[in-house]
């Protein structure tokens, strides 16, 4: 354990209590991953506060201390939002689990983060009101965690999202304040923090009380079950279903692949032979109902259907959801491994993206179950591979990706409602462009200007707070004197040029399984203005072999660019320098952070391989190609004052 | 409307222009444009800066695209009205409540209150859906709103007034939560009599909203005096033990009255500097509309 970890050990247990940190090595494995299982690092501390105000004290001595941290619920998150950090401590908050009010009249409840989602529904029920997110880990996932990463669930096709559902947050800020966020009413005053809060994945704080609305339970609810010879049948129904005007409770979808793993697992008794089954609820006033049931049925026959089975007693119902709720956890009977995506498509391209799914899991040979959110395009293919098999997993790996390509090139979403985390952080910048990851780290630099909240999730590449805030004021003085260009993982892209959209596609496998070998933490893709060797200035700034310069090569370094450069530290990550202030000058507002070990804090300019200090025996500099040209040549800030 | 974030009677059931954004593109104070969200429902990729410019009053940038959500036109429409006489504040109140709580699944639940506290109180509430579901339910809230004493009548057609603000130029919002509702509105009275104003007082009651519109001839001082009344008195209700419920805000009025009534109790109002500062750190883009009147 570090050195700095160690010492904060007595403070926490003052606050938490002794038996609530956490220190033994196989103890704090317990927490090495959410319910992403391949990505996995062992936090150095783990504690377990039992209320707001000993998160809030935990959280500040973090601050103090530059010690990341990380919140986590119940783990069951599946894009490791709440993957630990190995030098950080992990904040668990499944103590806090009190119900603190339940207002019927008003219909909001008042809860702790660790409450689980269903508990909520339980503690409104004899009140007639239920809590309406409800995804699939509902039994066990907490609604802390839902509000980190904005869960849906199958019914959010109608009642939306977490984000719908939250009128109030307490919250500790990344600086361990405790403040509130929405006056609890969901009405509005001001910026709508909570809402930007909501779905931020733990890096924006630390939820410690939520205020919740509840719906009246409906009248009466139904199920229909139809059967189809194919998905693109299914899928024809549910846009006619919607087109009609009708807004079902939910339109799930399973296909043939799906509905075996399913069978085998539960024995759902879903129609033998069916290519695809739709799962069609209804709820609202019976007088409503009724009349869109008939509609519904009528749309699903002459869509094609070959059985149609209606539920509407609870009993009957749950039977016919076990088959959908359990699927993921069924194709685990039918797969050794397997990823699971949460790509959105717009709903009238389902047809063609399921086409293309089918084409690419069989030019790749690759078996895909599709279980997913037909209402609302949210997919969840289930890549199957088996990793005894060597090329396998990569395989898995790439026709998933393409899969969230298929998805972009319709219009679509990345992730529907299980968050980017560590997972599809590589995926961000297919999504969006520079300008935009830049403009929502705003956000984050307001929140979080350390960068020690739940740090290396969302963004390929962390914004440098307090650099000149807020913004680019020109290109960087040595890209304008020809003395340096801009590199992105070895692809040259132009004087002042962003990212071209997919240029991470290159992304080298190799790098992918360095970020594993460290842990897992930290987003694969790192932008990096390189100085290149021209003048003889790249050699010089990054001492040939990575070595850190002295005092007096560093200033003969800036002098020749002429601007701040970046060198390299002994065993760490790069530190700023800044123009004419030595060893000690960084720029103004970075408060003392540059000195900080940058990947520790998740900070934009690091290295994609530990610097030569951390270098593991033997592996020097063998085998760099070309494409780690740039590794020679020192990273410097792609914000600079003109 | 998105920069605003207003909202009509239909926020009961369809939320503010927050909740079916779902694609926003903006100009920054330094002019990089941004995208955030998409043209699909379903998305949590990135931050999501729509919610965050919804309600901006055009302080953090300029907004140049926006892709909404839709919700199906419905077939059929039909408005319940309940009249409470100027003793029966509690009939409405419980009116109110019995229609935003009911299964019944209403688009809006309106109180309209003009003119103080000696005039009478209509409760509104906007059913849609099927023909003859719409019928059904409409006899159904009939029943719900008449128990505590309304005299109802059903129509195919909006009531007067309905989602009008009556023209003024100090307008107060009480948000609130609906339990709340009874208070709040004695709130108003006695502030309105503290002040010598008749607010007229309508909204989204059952969405825990209300807003109290001072007639245009009213004095500043007076208008001060007003919303200084009903913050004292709401601010006791609107604290419970889980935390805020509520408060007091003044969305349009005169620049003295504005400055008078700052309000400096908002809560997180130091992150949203923070996050200002960040977007615009001049403070180029509309001063004075920042919350707190900066």
């Amino acid at each position: 354990m570090a050195a700095t970890i160690q010492a904060l050990v007595p403070r926490m247990r003052d606050i938490c209590g002794a038996g609530n940190v956490i220190t033994d090595p196989l103890d704090l494995r317990t927490y090495e991953c959410d319910g992403l299982t391949s990505h996995r690092c062992v936090p150095a501390l783990v504690v377990l506060p039992g209320s707001a105000a000993e998160v809030a004290a935990v959280v500040a001595l973090c601050a103090q201390a530059a010690v990341p941290f990380v919140a986590r619920g119940s783990g069951t998150g599946l894009s490791g939002g709440a993957l630990p950090h190995e030098s950080g401590v992990l904040i668990v908050m499944s103590r806090m689990r009190a119900v603190v009010e339940i207002d019927p009249v008003s219909r909001r409840a008042v809860v702790e983060p660790g409450v689980t989602n269903l508990a909520v529904s339980k503690a409104a029920a004899p009140f007639g009101l239920f809590y309406a997110p409800d995804p699939s880990s509902q039994v066990v996932c907490s609604v802390g965690g839902n509000v980190a990463e904005n869960s849906g669930g199958a019914h959010c096709l109608k009642n939306g999202f977490t984000v719908h559902h939250v009128t109030g947050l307490e919250i500790v800020t990344p600086s361990g304040e405790l403040t509130w966020l929405g006056d609890g009413t969901g009405v509005t005053t001001g910026y709508d923090l909570l809402g930007a809060f909501t779905g931020s994945e733990g890096t924006l704080g630390i939820v410690t009380k939520i205020v919740v609305k509840l719906m009246p339970v409906p009248e009466v609810v139904h199920l229909l079950l139809v059967a189809y010879g194919s998905t693109a049948e299914g899928g024809r129904a549910v846009s006619d279903i919607i087109a009609a005007g009708v807004l079902p409770a939910a339109i799930e979808m399973m296909d043939a692949l799906a509905i075996e793993a399913a069978e085998e697992a539960v024995h759902c008794n879903y129609p033998a032979g069916a290519g695809a089954v739709l799962l069609v609820e209804l709820d609202g006033p019976a007088a409503e109902v009724e009349a869109e049931l008939t509609t519904v049925r009528a749309i699903c026959e002459a869509a094609g259907a070959t059985e149609i089975q209606a539920a509407d007693d609870p009993a009957e119902r749950a039977g016919i959801w076990a088959g959908r709720k359990s699927a993921f956890a069924a194709v685990g009977r039918i797969s050794p491994a397997y990823i699971v995506q949460d790509g959105v498509v717009p709903r009238t391209s389902l047809g063609a993206v399921l086409a293309r799914i089918a084409e690419l899991s069989a030019d790749a040979g690759i078996r895909v179950a599709n279980v997913f959110h037909a209402g609302d395009g949210n997919l969840h293919p289930l890549v199957l591979y088996d990793d005894k098999v060597p090329g396998q997993a990569e395989a898995a790996e790439k026709v998933s990706g393409a899969i969230l390509d298929a998805c972009l090139e319709h219009g679509g979403s990345i992730t529907g409602e299980h968050g980017v985390g560590v997972d599809k952080s590589r995926y961000m910048p297919r999504m969006f462009g520079a300008d935009d990851l830049d403009t929502m780290q705003l956000v984050r630099c307001a929140f979080d200007p350390a960068g020690l909240c739940n740090p290396g999730k969302i963004f390929p590449t962390p914004r440098l707070c307090g650099e000149v805030p807020g913004h680019r004021r020109a290109p960087h003085p040595a890209v304008v004197a020809g003395q340096a260009e801009i590199f992105l993982y070895g692809h040259r892209t132009g004087l002042g040029l962003r990212r071209p959209p997919g240029s991470c596609r290159r992304l080298p496998v190799a790098h992918r399984r360095h970020c594993r070998r460290r842990g897992g933490g930290g987003g694969p893709l790192v932008r990096r203005l390189a100085v290149v060797d021209r003048r003889g200035v790249g050699a010089a700034a990054g001492g040939g072999r990575g070595r850190a310069r002295g005092g007096a090569a560093r200033r003969r370094d800036r002098a020749r660019l002429g601007c701040p450069a970046v060198t390299l530290r002994p065993g760490g990550g790069p530190a700023l320098d800044g123009p004419g202030g030595g060893a000690r000058g960084r720029r103004p507002g970075s408060a003392g952070a540059g000195r900080r070990d940058d990947r520790a804090a998740g900070r934009g300019v690091r290295l994609s391989r530990p610097a030569t200090g951390a270098r593991r025996p033997g592996r020097g500099n063998r085998g760099r190609g070309g494409r780690h040209r740039h590794r020679r040549a020192a990273a410097v800030p792609l914000w600079c004052p003109a | 409307m998105v920069a605003t974030g207003t909202a009509g009677p239909r926020r009961f059931r369809y939320g503010a222009p927050r909740d079916l954004l779902i694609g926003i593109t903006v100009v920054r104070a330094d002019g990089v444009v941004a995208h955030a969200g998409g043209k699909v429902v379903k998305n949590v990729a990135g931050y999501d800066l729509g919610k965050l410019f919804a309600g901006s009053q055009g302080t953090l940038g300029v907004i140049t695209e926006a892709a909404f959500r839709l919700h199906p036109l419905p077939a059929a429409v039909a408005w319940v009205t309940a009249e409470f006489g100027p003793a029966e504040r509690a009939g409405a109140v419980a009116a109110v409540a019995a229609a935003a709580g009911s299964p019944l699944v209403p688009s809006a639940v309106e109180l309209d209150w003009p003119g103080g506290s000696q005039r009478p109180l209509r409760v509104g509430v906007l059913l849609e859906g099927t023909g003859p579901g719409v019928a059904e339910r409409a006899k159904q809230m009939s029943e719900l709103l008449a128990a505590p004493g309304g005299a109802v009548s059903v129509a195919e057609t909006a009531p007067a007034r309905w989602g009008v603000l009556p023209s003024s130029v100090t307008m107060v919002r009480v948000s609130f939560w609906v339990s709340a509702l009874g208070p709040v509105l004695d709130a108003v009275a006695v502030a309105g009599a503290d002040a010598g104003v008749r607010p007229a007082v309508s909204g989204p009651a059952g969405a825990g909203a209300l807003y109290a519109c001072l007639d245009p001839g009213t004095s500043d001082e007076d208008a001060v005096r007003f919303v200084t009344a009903l913050r004292e008195r709401v601010a006791g209700a609107a604290w419970g033990a889980g935390g805020p419920r509520g408060g007091v805000t003044v969305l349009t009025a005169p620049p003295s009255v504005l400055t008078a009534t700052s309000d400096g109790t908002v809560p997180g109002l130091a992150l949203m500097r923070a996050v200002r500062d960040q977007f615009d750190p001049d403070h180029r883009m509309f001063p004075g509309r920042f919350a707190g009147g900066e």
